[in-house]
């Protein structure tokens, strides 16, 4: 479990990131905190000839709070939100989602930035920025491009990336203060990652009642029919398990996933307890 | 001073280096000019080599079963009528048997350099059918491990003690159930691994590797090479946990040692995670079909048994592949009172990696079985699980006590290890509790696991066993150096156990030495007498039985010197914190030390200098002194996901005397934890191919901090008659019970939904699948 040999290229800023990116004649990587990426090249099952180290540029570390929106570099860790060192927009939900990613050592040094290039169908920050309806800047040779959330992750491993662009920052809008949001993830043991997780988003002020869920493959999606539910704010049918049940079995099928009881009993089930960890915060 | 002997709370010696990062593994040996080796392995689970493809560039650097035309392939073969031998060479020949096996060295400066090499190697598989489950390998027409074997079948052993048929006759009760322990790995912390080099002063072949034993891999290692022992030197240092999966004879062990032979630098192998998932021994993989005649009050009358074991591709040295069928047949009736008993234990090859000792061995399996069993027959008389095992347990007063199939239990009371295991985890409390509900809709469950563990048995056990090494005895070295320090040798080697302390505190007891004055030297066939090693929960008894009696030899000499030089007589001098005591008079061990080596002319008259005493120790009856013990666990299952916490964990535990509590409760403690992971996470799924499916951290769950619950360990103390200061063994007893004890707690939990689980992992995904699988019965 040694990676293959590789060329090491610091950058000072993402214009010599993406310059060193897109003059490489073999297959480039980019490099932020390595959790996922340094695993799989020691397992020599990503191959890569050049990895162009982001860690470093400050840009890319940087957060900032605006009027109605929070935007986080791609190199924030998972640990600096978590630790709440950097703005969070979401009234809560980040940090917490944050301590339940992996490990602390992971936390330390893996990257929002990373975790949402990579787009693990099973990883926390796909699922809650989709529910967050966050936007995700990249930059490439051709200019900057911002993609809402909901356009930028495409299946497993698979996103709208462009090859020869960067990921720079996720801008996530602001809730207000009576949001309510909720999550709950599956997983086998504490620091695994999820066979399903789900994420419940309702701010009344503002109109807005999400659901994402995301599991061990595929894109995570938006749940349609569940938000329809609970936006009508009926509170009795919204309370009815099965009717929940029911909508995410719905959604779940209009998007084309089909899948088999015992999965859709899990994502019912996970979205059924994001949804009661919302109503309880 | 405080107490410092046998029973006494002593920090280890080892601690110094352990915790502070000290400790000297494989890994931290640094040789000059030490090339490092990355093995090729099979990606194929079954298949024949057609031709191995080496880059005219690599040729030096690289190795295969060609270049090794005259080592000899590991060869375990049991004594039993039938047992299918075959042959399990360093480096494939011809063919390979599992995915992970070993093809081909490549060696390098570096790792990375060795493993760039690896991936410009072509060879050309022509692949077989593979056979990946013990029904598909005795089917008719299946794909045959060996070709010279007439089928899979490696070995089949038949137990029938008194009348089965008779006690069925007799039986108002019969209850059939269906176990099945999943396969998985041993995982200690520190990877095997093997540096080799020749030593030309001495002429001899130095092999240091990451072993429990290894006197004996000299022994083995040396026929395998066709060297002298004499000219070969085993040395294991520190070894960062072992758990019976670096107690074999190891493929990379031979590789490594015959290529240093071809060379004139030290060469080292160190396994990475993935490499010991795919080519270390496994373990567990046990079906158990058993059959209970009972009567109504669930008293078993008869109990006849189906057990197989998938033993994979080789048989490992020195255990063979059958001895896993062969001892869980042997110990199936546990703590229990059965004199009906009919066995069938079959050891099957597979095209998967092969399946060795690891810590509990065969006991897990047969624990879980037979105390699934006794749950199940509870279930359907409708008693309590506890009252019907007290109904069957083995009473204190039948002590001694012969088992159907002739296992001596020598001492306890297994009923009051239940009884205080059920008052500690709250039995009553937890029924009202289940009759009530939980608040957050859980469900809650109590489980038991009761066992006996077979320990530091010796010749008789080992020679009915019929393996090709007989593991009768242990040796020590005494010698009091002038200084008054002891020094030990020993032919174990510890590797986790606080041996360093514990035999220490042993050499306390006879002679007042200050433990912390007392070195043991250990793990190296050059600086200790031959020994045997450690496994099978047998140093404390065996190398504690060898300490203690080079001390009490010693002491006799020492209190022949101290009488001479204090004027008294032999007979008064008591031994006493680091000093020969006779009534007001006293001398240190330092000065008797200085005179015996330094100053002969203050020796008694006739008396030989030196203060150095070699002798052995086995135990006067070598059946094996019986520790045993119950385990009871307390979980909550939410029956919507199929998750399950440990709420509480108890165990109630009997090792005779105990030499240092804190040793003890920390084996225990670290025992159950890895029971939790065979109950609960730990599984190498085999796709139908023969493709390992867990072969990295990702895959391959262990528990860690957050799935351990704080466990409550209990001691009864029944000393060993058998054996010195009536010490028993306990290294393996904690990693038996929790498979048994934790899915009866969860079936206990399950039993409103009336879904049963009866294999370990229990993972949610099969507790939803029982739980789908009930309802759909209700429907």
């Amino acid at each position: 479990m040694k990676p293959a040999p590789f060329e090491y290229h610091r950058a000072r800023d993402v214009e010599d990131a993406l310059a060193v990116l897109n003059s490489h004649d073999g297959l480039a990587n980019i490099l932020a905190g390595g959790q996922s990426l340094v695993p799989m090249l020691n397992l020599r099952v990503a191959p890569a000839t050049l990895l162009v180290d982001i860690s470093n540029i400050e840009e890319l570390n940087g957060s900032g709070q605006e009027s109605d929106a929070v935007t986080l570099g791609a190199c924030v860790t998972h640990a600096e939100i978590e630790d709440g060192s950097v703005p969070d927009p979401s009234h809560g939900l980040m940090p917490r989602i944050a301590r339940d990613i992996s490990h602390r050592a992971v936390r330390n040094r893996g990257t929002i930035g990373g975790s949402l290039a990579l787009a693990d169908p099973s990883a926390e920050w796909i699922v809650t920025m989709l529910a967050l309806d966050a936007v995700i800047r990249v930059r490439g040779a051709s200019g900057s491009q911002n993609f809402p959330a909901a356009d930028f992750f495409l299946g497993t491993y698979a996103t709208a990336l462009p090859e020869d662009a960067i990921l720079t920052a996720v801008q996530i809008p602001q809730l207000t203060q009576a949001a309510r949001t909720g999550f709950y993830k599956v997983c086998r043991k504490i620091g695994e990652f999820a066979a399903s997780l789900a994420v419940a988003v309702i701010d009344g002020e503002r109109g807005i009642s999400r659901v994402a869920l995301g599991g061990p493959s595929g894109a995570p999606m938006r749940l349609a029919g569940v938000e329809g539910l609970i936006s009508s704010d009926t509170r009795a049918e919204a309370d009815d398990a099965s009717m929940i049940r029911a909508a995410v079995e719905a959604d779940l099928s209009a998007a084309g996933r089909e899948l088999g009881a015992d999965a859709l009993h899990l994502h019912g089930t996970t979205v059924l307890r994001a949804l009661r960890d919302a109503r309880g915060r | 001073m405080a107490e410092q002997g046998i029973g006494a709370r002593v920090l280890r010696n080892e601690d110094d280096r352990f915790l502070n990062g000290r400790g000297q593994y494989l890994g931290d040996l640094a040789m000059l000019e030490c090339q490092e080796v990355y093995f090729l392995r099979s990606p194929v689970a079954h298949a024949h080599i057609l031709e191995i493809e080496v880059p005219e560039a690599l040729k030096d650097c690289v190795f295969t079963s060609a270049h090794f035309d005259d080592v000899k392939p590991i060869r375990a073969v049991g004594a039993a009528p039938g047992f299918k031998g075959s042959d399990y060479p360093p480096l494939a020949i011809g063919k390979v048997r599992f995915v992970g096996e070993p093809v081909a060295i490549c060696m390098a400066p570096t790792r990375a350099d060795a493993e760039d090499m690896a991936q410009q190697i072509f060879v050309d598989y022509d692949e077989l059918p593979a056979v990946v489950d013990m029904d598909a390998a005795l089917a008719a027409g299946a794909a045959k491990v060996h070709d010279h074997w007439t089928d899979n079948l490696v070995l089949e052993v038949m137990i029938d003690a008194g009348d089965v048929d008779a006690s069925r006759e007799n039986a108002g009760i019969e209850v059939t159930g269906e176990y099945r322990l999943n396969r998985h790995a041993g995982v200690p912390m520190e990877g095997r691994g093997v540096l080799a080099y020749r030593d030309h002063r001495l002429n001899e072949l130095v092999v240091y590797s990451s072993t429990q034993f290894p006197h004996v891999i000299r022994t083995a290692l040396a026929k395998c090479l066709d060297i002298e022992e004499r000219c070969l030197r085993v040395v294991a240092p520190d070894v960062g946990g072992g758990f019976g999966v670096k107690n074999n004879l190891q493929p990379e062990e031979i590789a490594i040692a015959a290529l240093a032979m071809k060379l004139d630098h030290p060469v080292r192998w160190m396994e990475d995670r993935r490499e010991h998932l795919l080519g270390c021994a496994h373990t567990r993989e046990h079906r158990y079909r058993l059959t209970a005649f009972a009567d109504a009050k669930g008293k078993i009358l008869g109990l006849d048994a189906d057990i197989r074991v998938d033993a994979g591709a080789y048989s490992v040295w020195p255990w063979t592949s059958a001895m896993e069928a062969g001892m869980a047949a042997g110990i199936l009736v546990g703590p229990y009172d059965i004199r009906n008993y009919r066995a069938r234990a079959m050891t099957i090859a597979t095209t998967k990696t092969p399946m060795g000792p690891y810590r509990g061995v065969a006991r897990t399996g047969a624990c879980f079985g037979i105390e699934r069993l006794l749950d199940d027959i509870a279930e359907k008389i409708g008693r309590d699980p506890v009252d019907v095992r007290l109904e069957n347990m083995v009473q204190p007063g039948q002590m001694p006590y012969k088992t159907v199939t002739n296992k001596l239990f020598d001492s306890g009371d297994y009923p009051e290890a239940l009884r205080r295991a059920a008052m500690a985890i709250g039995l009553d409390d937890i029924r009202k509790r289940q009759d009530a509900g939980e608040a957050d809709g859980n469900l809650i469950g109590v489980g038991f696991g009761c066992y006996t563990e077979q320990t530091a048995h010796g010749t008789d056990e080992w020679v009915a066993r019929g393996l090709p090494v007989v593991f009768g005895f242990e040796p020590t070295v005494a010698r009091l150096l002038p200084d008054g320090g002891l020094v030990l040798e020993v032919g174990i080697q510890n590797h986790g156990q606080g041996l360093e302390t514990t035999l220490a505190q042993v050499a306390h007891e006879e002679l007042g030495v200050d433990p912390a004055k007392v070195v043991v030297r250990h793990g190296d066939s050059s600086l200790s007498p031959y020994g045997m090693g450690t496994f099978a929960s047998r140093s404390m008894v065996m190398a504690g039985g060898a300490v203690g009696r080079a001390c009490g030899i010693l002491r006799e000499k020492i209190a022949r010197i101290a009488a001479h030089l204090l004027q008294a007589e032999a007979s008064e001098i008591h031994m006493r914190d680091g000093y020969a005591v006779a009534g007001e008079r006293s001398i240190s061990l330092a000065e008797i030390g200085e005179a015996a080596s330094l100053h002969p002319e203050r020796l008694p008259p006739g008396e030989d200098p030196g203060l150095e005493v070699s002798t052995v120790y086995q135990p006067a009856l070598s059946s094996g002194a019986f520790s045993y013990a119950t385990h009871a666990a307390l979980v909550a299952l939410d029956a919507e996901l199929g998750t399950i916490k440990l709420l509480d964990y108890v165990v109630v535990h009997d090792c005779g005397t105990v030499v240092n509590p804190m040793v003890v409760d920390g084996q225990i403690v670290g025992g159950v934890a890895q029971g939790i992971g065979t109950a609960l996470y730990e599984e190498i799924p085999y796709d139908e191919n023969g493709q390992p499916l867990a072969t990295t951290f990702m895959d391959y769950l262990i528990p860690g901090a957050a799935e351990v619950p704080d466990i409550r360990v209990l001691h009864m103390s029944s000393p060993s008659p058998h054996t010195a200061y009536g010490i028993k063994g306990l290294g393996e007893g904690g990693a038996i019970a929790p498979p048994a004890a934790i899915l009866n707690a969860a079936n206990d939990a399950l039993r409103p939904l009336g879904a049963r689980v009866n294999e370990t992992p229990l993972s949610p995904e099969r507790v939803r699948a029982a739980i789908a699988a009930a309802r759909e019965a209700a429907e």
